[in-house]
């Protein structure tokens, strides 16, 4: 997959799962990849930078992002892709500190690498963004109302972004895959694992290669044209 | 920074970079009364949002920190006046910097 349009890419939650297999994906593209996670990673490459952030700490978030400017000049694709997915339970027994959490993370610090990169790429004139989000937003499965009710706050904030940014030509899209292989998603058992597939309509796991194809679609010249749009992947919603 | 027409001078330097780039039109003449947010600005929103960028930027290089200007404490600091000026905004930025200094 080409990639060169996006020379400069800034990946959230890298150090595992599918930001890790997208930041591996975008580098042998050829991209230069900047990526951030709470931990370390396990990815080494002279075209790979990675910082320790809380992406839901702001200060964090400004830091790093001026950082990425300073070093590259310029964001071309940012991929929203840092995300929890913590518990599976009713939304009466759901802890507080879960929900809390989930806002944090999925939507606070969206909300944030967004501002910044936006920032970034309405100086330049020019970006794309590209938040993953999934198809549980249109499921309405039990269990899934934290982590759902926080996807759709992503998505309803990107197509707002969308519309503030394109008068200075960036483009803000969402892709939402059905289930995917990560240590995340098994961590829920095989069980749950078949239930999610039931529910899809291509009933197998969506590919971090796949995910991918689909970034480098919203990130192409073709797509320029293309904002505030949902793709989602294994369903019919 | 030490004075207001060290701020102000900065301020200048990110007016004419958005001017040479088409962001603030060619015949736009500078001065201390030139209003950056509210009615009557020289700017959009997306140029209000480079204009801030860039001097974010600016500062950062030229006293080799990180200096972030947050609107909600401009706003603040500009209680009850509508507009943001040049004036209003060199006065932030002189101490915020002399703050932080």
């Amino acid at each position: 997959m080409p990639a060169s349009f996006a020379s400069v890419v800034v990946i959230t939650g890298t150090s595992r799962g599918l930001g890790l297999r997208l930041a591996q994906l975008f580098i042998d593209a050829g991209c230069l990849v900047f990526g951030c996670s709470r931990g370390e990673s396990a990815l080494e490459d002279q075209r790979y930078r990675h910082d320790r952030i809380d992406i839901g700490d702001d200060a964090e978030v400004r830091r790093w992002i001026r950082g990425v400017k300073k070093e590259a000049g310029r964001i071309d694709l940012l991929v929203c892709n840092a995300g929890i997915v913590a518990s599976v339970l009713p939304l009466t027994l759901t802890p507080t500190a879960v929900v809390e959490s989930y806002l944090r993370t999925n939507v606070a610090g969206t909300f944030y690498v967004c501002r910044e990169a936006g920032k970034v790429m309405t100086a330049q004139r020019a970006g794309r963004i590209v938040a993953v989000s999934s198809t549980m937003t249109r499921l309405h499965e039990p269990g899934t109302a934290a982590y759902s009710a926080s996807k759709g706050a992503v998505e309803e904030l990107i197509r707002v972004l969308a519309r503030e940014l394109a008068p200075a030509g960036v483009t803000c899209n969402i892709v939402a895959p059905g289930l995917i292989c990560t240590d995340a998603s098994d961590s829920f058992g095989p069980e749950w694992r078949e239930r999610m597939l039931g529910l899809q309509t291509i009933k197998r796991p969506v590919s971090a290669e796949e995910i991918f194809h689909a970034v480098c679609y919203f990130a192409s010249p073709l797509a320029a044209a293309v904002t505030g749009q949902t793709l989602y992947m294994g369903l019919v919603p | 920074m030490s004075n207001n027409d060290q701020a102000v001078a900065i301020i200048k330097d990110t007016f004419e970079t958005l001017q040479r780039s088409g962001i603030i039109a060619s015949g736009t003449t500078f001065s201390g009364d030139m209003v950056i947010l509210g009615s009557n600005s020289e700017l959009d929103s997306l140029g209000f949002v480079t204009f801030i960028s860039d001097l974010e930027e600016r500062l950062s290089e030229q006293y080799d920190r990180d200096i972030f200007l947050v609107l909600n404490d401009i706003g603040d600091f500009n209680m009850n006046n509508p507009s943001l000026t040049v004036q209003v905004l060199a006065a932030y930025l002189l101490g915020l910097m002399q703050e932080e200094g």
